[in-house]
């Protein structure tokens, strides 16, 4: 299995897409990070300004941890379609090439080469995830220094000590790892649909678009679909910066992630092991 | 038509005269205001640990520790460890307006009782219409020459109610807790800007509303008149 797997690893590092999620998120974390360091307080002015309108927020705001926040606020909304990328094109793109009976030859079962697949893309997943951490809370760090963290919403603000956020991104990340591998198992089952590598990177995305949507619009008819999409529960890594932090909602959030991965993941197996081979 | 017009005089005169005694300081509030004052001067600086609690509706925030430092006139610094959120209000804001005569008008309105002590109710009005400040209620203990609730009203907080609470260094009219009471508005950014869309809240659906909320300040370890050094006061 191990051998598999690293050979599934080997053709995800061949191919030249697999490092646009690297470098997309270099240059978008980069971005982020110089326009913070020239105009950064502005934008601190900006969302702060209903506060400091009666009040004054004493002490280093604009430091390393609240600009990873706002990075990570940002990139996760995008980060799904670059792992689509890479995750969508296991299967079909052994169809696109007319590699798939070849390899389908080798006296392996079909379980054990899904499984590599789905274990090779999940570590893909898990770099680009601890690239991610390293770019924006390394280097923001390292730029801005450490400090008290501002948590950002629309109608609270939360304020966390520094040496209390730490762990609460290493569990942010853990949780956005998990999230998205249930992207990387849809798109995986979309990969064993197709013999094209477009169709389920580019569905993988409608359905997180169109899951979303529906999570954002206050309709009650989508308000009755709403928990059971796992677009909801993605964002759950937000909630690790809650104080307190409400473990139920979390606990509950990251069974629905675990199920919806057992579930296309299964999916998966199901198409994949039953699925008539001809390019 | 003569008898008329000195009528009508004789009431302009003793309507201006009625005007100008009103807009006068009264002599027992000025007192009032003057000895607790004296209590002030005499201290040149100090250095204190400070302990700020926050409780307003929409900011989530634990307990915060940091020092001030005061040096005469006017410089007046709190170092946080962290972030803290703080009143605009200065804490040497009332003793820097008082301390000018000229700068106010102030009447006793009555009495009223803080905290089980009766004190003298002063309503001081700024003569400058410029500054933030547009009314204080002052209550003043007359026997102890202290501030012990202070009501002001701003142009840009609305009303701040503070009440200090003293301890060891009442003398000095330093107190050990100052309580700030502050209207809060709602507090709301574009969802956009937080990027916050889809999320849900520890507090669950109820949305922070307006109301009081309340920033409290214990202090403690007063370091008085042994100087403060410059680099204290800088950024």
């Amino acid at each position: 299995m191990l051998n598999l797997i690293s050979a599934e690893c080997l053709k995800i590092i061949a191919k030249p897409r697999s490092y646009i999620g690297f470098a997309a998120i270099t240059v978008i974390v980069g971005l982020i990070h110089l326009a913070m360091y020239l105009d950064g307080m502005n934008y601190i002015s900006f969302i702060t300004n209903p506060v400091q309108s009666t009040f004054v927020l004493e002490g280093n705001i604009l430091n390393g941890n609240l600009v990873c926040f706002i990075i990570l606020q940002t990139l996760i909304i995008q980060i799904p379609l670059l792992v689509a990328l890479v995750t969508g094109d296991l299967v079909s793109g052994e169809a696109a090439m007319g590699t798939a009976r070849l390899l389908l030859t080798r006296p392996v079962s079909r379980t054990d080469l899904l499984m590599s697949k789905f274990a090779a893309g999940a570590l893909y997943v898990f770099f680009l995830l601890v690239w991610l951490g390293l770019l924006s809370l390394g280097l923001g760090l390292v730029l801005f220094g450490p400090g008290d963290l501002i948590v950002l919403k629309s109608e609270e603000l939360t304020i966390l000590a520094s040496d209390d956020t730490l762990w609460r991104f290493m569990a942010a990340l853990g949780i956005a790892f998990l999230s998205l591998l249930v992207v990387g198992a849809l798109s995986l089952l979309l990969s064993c649909l197709s013999d094209n590598s477009i169709g389920p990177i580019i569905t993988t995305m409608a359905v997180i678009i169109l899951f979303t949507i529906i999570g954002t619009m206050d309709i009650p008819l989508f308000d009755l679909i709403k928990p059971y999409l796992f677009t909801t529960h993605m964002i759950i890594w937000r909630n690790m910066f809650d104080q307190p932090l409400p473990l139920d909602q979390i606990r509950e959030s990251l069974l629905i992630l675990t199920a919806h991965l057992i579930g296309f993941l299964g999916a998966s197996w199901w198409v994949f092991t039953r699925k008539d081979i001809t390019s | 038509m003569r008898k008329t017009l000195h009528f009508f005089f004789g009431l302009l005169i003793s309507v201006l005269a009625a005007v100008s005694t009103q807009a006068q300081s009264t002599p027992e509030a000025v007192e009032m205001l003057r000895a607790v004052n004296t209590r002030f001067n005499k201290v040149n600086d100090y250095m204190a640990d400070a302990r700020i609690v926050t409780k307003i509706s929409f900011l989530n925030i634990l307990p915060q520790q940091a020092r001030v430092f005061y040096r005469k006139p006017d410089k007046f610094r709190l170092k946080a460890k962290g972030i803290a959120v703080l009143p605009k209000q200065n804490f040497d804001a009332l003793f820097k307006l008082t301390a000018d005569e000229k700068q106010y008008m102030a009447f006793v309105t009555g009495r009223d009782s803080v905290r089980k002590q009766w004190c003298a109710v002063v309503n001081l009005v700024p003569l400058a219409d410029t500054g933030d400040l547009v009314l204080a209620r002052l209550w003043i203990d007359p026997v102890s020459d202290l501030i012990f609730r202070a009501n002001l009203t701003t142009r840009s907080s609305g009303t701040v109610v503070v009440d200090y609470e003293y301890g060891r260094l009442a003398q000095w009219a330093l107190p050990d807790r100052a309580t700030f009471t502050i209207d809060v508005k709602r507090f709301k950014i574009p969802k956009a800007v937080s990027a916050d869309i889809n999320s849900t809240s520890a507090r669950g659906n109820k949305a922070p509303r307006e109301g009081k909320g309340s920033i409290s300040i214990s202090f403690s370890n007063y370091v008085l008149n042994k100087g403060v050094p410059d680099a204290w006061f800088a950024d």
